[in-house]
């Protein structure tokens, strides 16, 4: 088993928006970073069946996503066993962290259906392509577009923004109104 | 006789045809006619768009923990051996 310089380049790239993803899976940072951890060993043991000069990111959040509903499927078969210990721990909610302007967005992301977030992080923030992201959940590309599509509907709702005087201009404007209602508090 | 029921039951099949063949190129293509699928207008898309990757970036453009850095290590000496 030998791995190139540029693979393993590639593959230091990828751990960022591989946490990036993990966190928006799981909402926990610390479960995140252990998804990732496992992920990479979990790649790095079968790197001889990855084809170089294929999509390396596509390949690895294929993994993540993978080791992350497995894991899920066993937590879930445990909880029933284990008296809902499991369950309080899987019901606290992600300590909320950064702008202000965001946190109301972090929350109702994290109110998606699992399927709509992931869809939509992928193709939104990841930058993966609908075929890509069609081929790391293993649905059809029409499923894909429906999710996304469903998960802007969603979140436009749950924010209201509705149309588009509900947007700020600019982000000036949303500092201006950040600050105004830091001052009413 | 025969003609004539022909032709009645040629305008329902013909129309029930038309849906089948819609749905299976609408499926294709991921679209649905605008009538069914809500289409959020270009500035809200964007607006998603800019809070979702400032949420994603909040953890991608954050250094890598440690312990991440020394599994990575860890891997590639166990390559070598």
């Amino acid at each position: 088993m030998t791995i190139s310089p540029r693979l393993r380049e590639d593959l230091l790239a990828s751990v960022r928006s591989l946490r990036a993803f993990a966190v928006s899976l799981c909402g926990q940072p610390d479960r995140a970073d252990d998804l990732v951890q496992e992920t990479l060993v979990k790649a790095w043991s079968n790197i001889d069946s990855f084809q170089e000069g294929t999509n390396l990111q596509a390949w690895l959040f294929t993994i993540l996503r993978n080791h992350y509903y497995s894991e899920i499927r066993k937590r879930r078969r445990e909880v029933e066993d284990a008296d809902g210990h499991y369950a309080s721990r899987l019901a606290t909610h992600p300590p909320q962290q950064g702008h202000l302007d965001l946190a109301d967005f972090k929350i109702a992301l994290r109110e998606l259906p699992d399927d709509q977030r992931e869809a939509l992080v992928l193709v939104g923030a990841s930058g993966f392509s609908y075929e890509e992201a069609a081929g790391i959940c293993g649905v059809a590309v029409g499923t894909i577009k429906s999710r996304v599509s469903r998960a802007r509907s969603h979140l436009a709702k749950t924010l209201k923004i509705e149309n588009d005087s509900d947007i700020g201009p600019d982000s000036t404007t949303e500092a201006i109104f950040t600050s105004l209602k830091q001052r009413r508090a | 006789m025969l003609t004539l029921w022909c032709s009645f039951a040629a305008v329902p099949i013909q129309h029930s045809l038309e849906i089948l063949i819609m749905t299976d190129k609408e499926k294709s293509n991921g679209k649905r006619p605008a009538s069914r699928r809500p289409i959020l207008d270009q500035n809200i898309q964007a607006h998603i768009g800019r809070k979702l990757r400032a949420v994603y970036d909040e953890v991608a453009a954050s250094p890598v923990p440690d312990h991440i850095v020394e599994l990575l290590a860890k891997l590639e000496e166990s390559q070598r051996k």
